[in-house]
């Protein structure tokens, strides 16, 4: 008897489950709010999206737009699944990499019918360049760019009476090399080095390297024809052999460079144990103005010179899934919420460079404080690398480039070995999409 | 075919439960099953392409490099999780006081779920603030903070030591409800007989024991074999892949790059050298005991 009753509940239990799942759809208002996923992380950042979102509800009582939060890491699998099943978010925020990648997939709606001439005039053409397909197809509207920046301990370098670089005369990398060399010491006399010159974060380093090598006059992605194929020459191996003399051979890189992330790297640049931290994002100051002692100093580099200033950008957009039905509501919110006003509060609170010419020349974008100016003017020296759109870009960097750059920087491989096995193990992932018939 | 009521009346009871298995559990693994002789490829329409997926694996170096890793960390983890877990059976096994409080105690990793494991751990191993860290360099064993996960000569004994961790009162918990099936009286008999400790465990415990390590030591390689959660959060397969277990390798194929056929692929054939080895096994140990 007993056995039976709990089959029966559970059969119940499990019948009303299913019945309230399948009603509940029907049970929705008229009008169902616009689902918006957020991946804003910094505290500032999740508070201006919220109000942003707040603001428009508040005008828009016949087109409410739900917050969703959503993480970075866990990003790319949700959407994936969503636009699989078809149960999507109406817009949602990523980066511009990944965005190309879906794009290419027909995930995404074309924006390009829907954007206005003052947005279309008013953010940066460099923006643009990371969303937009060669046939016109826009996936995303860009509203932050992401860029590396060099921070520097003031105090240490004052100490050492080295002279910061300026925008009118910026350093090169033997600049930065040989003041590394000159930072790099012993202070408490026992024998072991507690301050080094440079701090890096090369645990995935495949981003900093790639867009750094622009400045050396390199790219990795080649085109051939209707194809891709990675090469690894002078240009590129001469910044890996940077980065490799700095740790092995100067030893002016501290080797916790290798395993860690940028921000991983930021307790130990307010401790004094790394005078310069090179190629963090520029949302890196943010943490430096919430969590850094009182008394610390410090400041941003422009970017360092190898043959030219310029660096590769990425930037942070917001996109409309293919399958959402409601694309033209999701663009009129997309418009408010990256107005000229609203994308310049996004930018101050994530501490990254506004996609708008507008926002750049508001007086809050010159500042010297936060190292705004100097983060800002770098504007003018990115690029967008040849690898933008590349089939198979994605699975290049997290299969080939991050592993074996690993390798490199543990000490496991010579440069030469590195560039042989990026070269090789590209032809691999990369004949893949060739078999496909991908073209960008 | 005619049921009498009562089986009907059981039947019916069951209903919901087949139900559920056929929706959640068998669609699913058909379909996983069928995806692998696909080229599925996330945005592109499905079109079966027979065998094509499997003479790509076998040629795909990435996928061998990371079954090469899968095998290392399913034998060693599991012989220190068997092994470890028989020490600890016979501990528990004793009369000591407060029995039930340790075997509480042992249980808690065990019943915390992989990937609390996981953050658990990373924080341990953490270079700077980690405690795994203070403890050496307070004994004096290391005199510069090691980076754990990132480093390419500890990271595999690193995770190692937590994939242990978390599993050995699993294999000591059977193997206990093992150890209390012995009855006293061969202990007894054995003693008079002049057995000390060591005869006992190899000429009594062992043997006795047997059956229930054989199916232990199954289980354990099975779920070892298929470790997913306390990589992903520890390494991500890093650095450099020295951790990619063959089903993050399978879990990177299909949701990172797109490849949903041949990730599903890779999972039947996984499941395929999987059964084969544990066929095996078990042969083995069954004609070992129709011998004796």
């Amino acid at each position: 008897m007993m056995k039976r009753n709990i089959f029966i509940i559970s059969f119940l239990l499990i019948g009303s489950a299913l019945i309230y799942f399948t009603l509940r759809k029907n049970d929705d208002h008229k009008n169902p709010p616009l689902r918006f996923v957020s991946l804003a992380w910094q505290e500032g950042a999740i508070a201006t999206n919220r109000s942003i979102v707040n603001e428009w509800n508040a005008t828009h009582p016949n087109m409410q737009v739900e917050y969703i939060q959503g993480t970075w890491n866990s990003a790319h699998d949700y959407l994936v699944t969503t636009f699989e099943t078809g149960d999507v978010p109406d817009i949602f925020h990523y980066e511009s990499s990944v965005i190309i990648d879906y794009a290419m997939r027909g995930y995404l709606t074309d924006l390009s019918p829907y954007i206005s001439p003052e947005m279309k005039s008013d953010i940066l053409d460099v923006a643009w360049a990371t969303v937009t397909r060669p046939n016109g197809e826009v996936g995303g509207i860009p509203f932050l760019i992401e860029s590396l920046v060099v921070l520097y301990n003031k105090s240490l370098l004052e100490k050492e009476g080295i002279v910061p670089p300026t925008r009118e005369h910026p350093w090169t990398w033997d600049d930065l090399q040989a003041t590394a060399r000159k930072m790099t010491k012993d202070t408490n006399g026992d024998g072991v080095i507690d301050q080094y010159g440079v701090g890096f974060g090369l645990r995935n380093s495949a981003n900093i390297i790639m867009n750094t090598s622009i400045s050396f006059g390199g790219s990795f992605f080649k085109k051939e024809g209707n194809y891709y194929v990675v090469k690894v020459n002078n240009e590129e191996k001469k910044l890996l052999q940077t980065i490799v003399d700095m740790l092995y051979k100067d030893k002016s890189a501290s080797p916790a460079s290798i395993g860690e992330t940028g921000a991983g790297m930021i307790p130990g640049f307010f401790s004094g144990r790394y005078a310069m931290l090179v190629s963090i994002g520029s949302w890196g100051r943010q943490q430096i103005v919430e969590n850094a002692p009182k008394e610390f100093r410090w400041g941003v580099m422009p970017p360092i010179k190898a043959q030219t200033q310029m660096y590769g950008a990425s930037t942070q957009t917001l996109s409309v899934p293919k399958k959402s039905k409601r694309a033209k509501e999701a663009m009129m919110f997309i418009d408010f919420m990256l107005s000229s006003k609203n994308t310049a509060r996004l930018a101050l609170n994530d501490w990254m460079i506004p996609a708008r010419k507008s926002c750049l020349s508001m007086p809050e974008f010159q500042d010297t404080l936060g190292g705004w100016d100097i983060t800002c003017s770098a504007v003018s020296t990115l690029d967008v690398g040849p690898w933008l759109g590349a089939p198979g870009y994605v699975e290049w960097k997290s299969r080939v480039a991050n592993p074996v750059l690993q390798e490199l920087f543990a000490g496991r491989l010579s440069v030469d070995e590195a560039a042989y096995r990026i070269e090789h193990e590209s032809n691999i992932v990369l004949s893949r999409y060739k078999k496909h018939g991908e073209v960008w | 075919m005619l049921y009498s009521k009562k089986e009907f009346g059981q039947l019916q009871l069951l209903l919901p439960v087949i139900l559920l298995v056929t929706v959640f559990s068998l669609v699913p693994l058909l379909r996983g099953i069928y995806l692998g002789f696909t080229d599925y490829r996330l945005g592109d329409p499905i079109t079966f392409n027979g065998i094509e997926n499997y003479i790509q694996l076998f040629k795909d170096e990435y996928f061998w490099s990371s079954f090469k890793i899968g095998m290392v960390w399913t034998f060693i983890v599991t012989a220190l999780q068997v092994s470890l877990g028989l020490g600890l059976a016979l501990l528990l096994n004793t009369k000591v006081r407060f029995v039930s409080f340790y075997t509480i105690l042992i249980l808690i990793p065990w019943a915390t779920p992989p990937i609390i494991r996981g953050i658990l751990w990373r924080q341990m191993y953490e270079p700077n603030t980690g405690a795994v860290n203070i403890l050496l360099s307070n004994a004096g064993l290391i005199s510069a903070s090691i980076n754990w996960l990132s480093s390419f000569e500890y990271v595999i004994p690193a995770v190692i030591v937590a994939g242990v961790w978390g599993e050995i009162s699993k294999a000591a918990i059977f193997l206990l409800a093992g150890l209390q099936t012995i009855s006293n009286d061969l202990y007894e008999a054995s003693k008079i007989d002049g057995a000390g400790i060591w005869d006992q465990f190899w000429h009594i415990t062992l043997p006795v024991l047997k059956p229930v390590l054989a199916a232990i030591i199954s289980l354990t390689f099975m779920w070892n074999f298929n470790t997913f959660g306390i990589i992903w959060v520890l390494t991500q397969g890093g650095p450099g892949g020295m951790t990619r277990l063959p089903m993050l390798a399978a879990y990177e194929e299909g949701f990172k790059y797109g490849y949903i056929g041949y990730a599903a692929a890779i999972g039947n054939v996984m499941v395929i050298i999987l059964s084969l080895m544990l066929f095996m096994y078990i042969r083995v140990q069954l004609r070992e005991r129709n011998e004796s």
